[in-house]
């Protein structure tokens, strides 16, 4: 699978316009949901989309297989692109819009299984946590929020918030590792 | 010091940090093992977390909107400057209606414009008959640039129509462009008139007449309009193209 990834993104060096569309393809809803659960905003998330793969076709963030999974690093970039937009669109108020409200329906069945290789094990994961590490996460991942704002939210001194975000994160991968029993993990 | 410095790994990793922020930490993070272990150790452990997320599915037209932005613009890089050249001389082409006799600078404006605009309940001041103000036939061209700070335009009255009005630079050169929606039809010759008022005396800024949907828009320059005190811009319907002073009601208006 990252085989076939890597190979399109050699492509998409030498300028090769299906290779980018056939990754546009691949992780469209990825990048959009994932977008769309940071920032909560449909525009916003398209802009994400797009910035991400502006980003590949200008070849202004680099790719090798030692940073590890292309997926991975393909939702790093849209991370990074949407803390930037996030922190813009602050400055200047924005107007939420929902012109549609397909996320408010029931995701169906196929779109359950959408990522589900990659998402059973750690969606399981989470479950587990309590709902103060469920939170840390959020705060911390999701929301991007800043070090002093994860310590308002969870009336936490500054200093103890990096060692409750190492904890919830540490304690996610162990569930994790459970629940793959062993198991070689996807790559 | 260095300790400090390793309190700011969650605001880098977050992109919180200023860019001079930046610099430094990036700095620290060169020489500091445990920064550098610990933000490996992060970008591991939430490698999966993206697929917590629900899937939510794009807008439509979504990937010909993405793809086309990103191919157009390359193409546009390669060809930048004839093509640049090419708008340059279409907009020369635009239609011609009227020019200003004062033009105004679109800093002093820009400024106010910034701060939220609030609808006008009263525009008594149109009911004057100012002397003062004798503004030639002149040109205008009708083309729309990069937006930036905008007023609403309603109808002090209420109804439908609404607008903006915002000042853009274009090719370094102020320009008010005032945008229309749901005006009612207009009929012979009448036409919208922009206004901008100072102390109650209008100086024409633009005329312009709507689509079929009522819809219109308008651009104005502005250049040499700086050292007045603007305090609300308003649309009227015009019996004519050129009336010098308002002589029909406002439709849209907003303070400055």
């Amino acid at each position: 699978m990252s085989i076939q990834d890597e190979e399109l993104y050699r492509r998409v060096l030498h300028k090769d316009k299906d290779a980018l569309e056939s990754l546009y393809d691949k992780y469209e809803k990825l990048l959009f949901s994932f977008s769309y659960k940071m920032t909560n905003n449909r525009e916003l998330s398209e802009e994400v989309v797009q910035d991400v793969f502006m980003k590949l076709w200008t070849q202004k963030g680099t790719y090798d297989s030692s940073k590890g999974k292309f997926s991975s690093w393909l939702l790093t970039i849209a991370r990074n692109a949407a803390i930037d937009l996030m922190r813009k669109k602050k400055e200047t108020p924005y107007e939420l819009e929902e012109r549609d409200a397909l996320q408010a329906n029931e995701p169906s069945i196929e779109e359950m299984y959408e990522w589900k290789e990659e998402a059973t094990v750690v969606r399981q994961a989470m479950t587990v946590l309590k709902e103060e590490q469920q939170r840390v996460i959020r705060l911390f991942y999701f929301d991007a929020k800043s070090h002093r704002e994860i310590a308002e939210r969870l009336e936490l001194p500054l200093g103890t918030v990096k060692g409750r975000i190492r904890m919830a994160l540490k304690h996610l991968q162990t569930e994790m590792i459970r629940r793959e029993g062993g198991e070689e993990r996807h790559e | 010091m260095s300790e400090k410095r390793c309190d700011m790994l969650i605001d880098y990793f977050n992109g919180q940090l200023t860019d001079e922020e930046e610099k430094q930490f990036e700095e620290h993070l060169e020489t500091c093992e445990s920064c550098q272990a610990e933000l490996d150790e992060w970008r591991s452990l939430t490698e999966d977390l993206p697929y917590l997320s629900e899937p939510v599915e794009p807008e439509s037209g979504m990937k010909d909107r993405v793809l086309s932005s990103i191919f157009d613009e390359e193409e546009q890089e390669e060809t930048g400057n004839e093509q640049k050249n090419i708008e340059r001389e279409q907009k020369k082409e635009e239609p011609v209606l009227f020019q200003p006799k004062k033009k105004r600078n679109w800093a002093v404006w820009g400024l106010a414009a910034a701060l939220t605009a609030s609808l006008i309940g009263n525009a008594a001041f149109l009911t004057q008959t100012p002397e003062t103000v004798a503004p030639e036939p002149s040109e205008e061209e009708v083309v729309i640039d990069n937006l930036q700070q905008a007023l609403t335009l309603q109808n002090p009255e209420g109804g439908e129509a609404n607008g903006r009005a915002s000042m853009v630079a274009n090719d370094g050169e102020a320009q008010l462009v005032v945008q229309a929606e749901q005006l009612d039809a207009l009929s012979g010759d009448e036409a919208y008139q922009v206004w901008l008022l100072e102390e109650g005396e209008p100086v024409r800024a633009g005329t312009f007449v709507p689509n079929e949907e009522g819809t219109g828009a308008v651009t104005y320059p502005m250049e040499g309009l700086q050292d007045r005190n603007w305090e609300t811009l308003a649309i009227t319907k015009e019996p004519g193209p050129d009336s010098e002073t308002p002589q029909g009601d406002i439709v849209l208006a907003s303070e400055i």
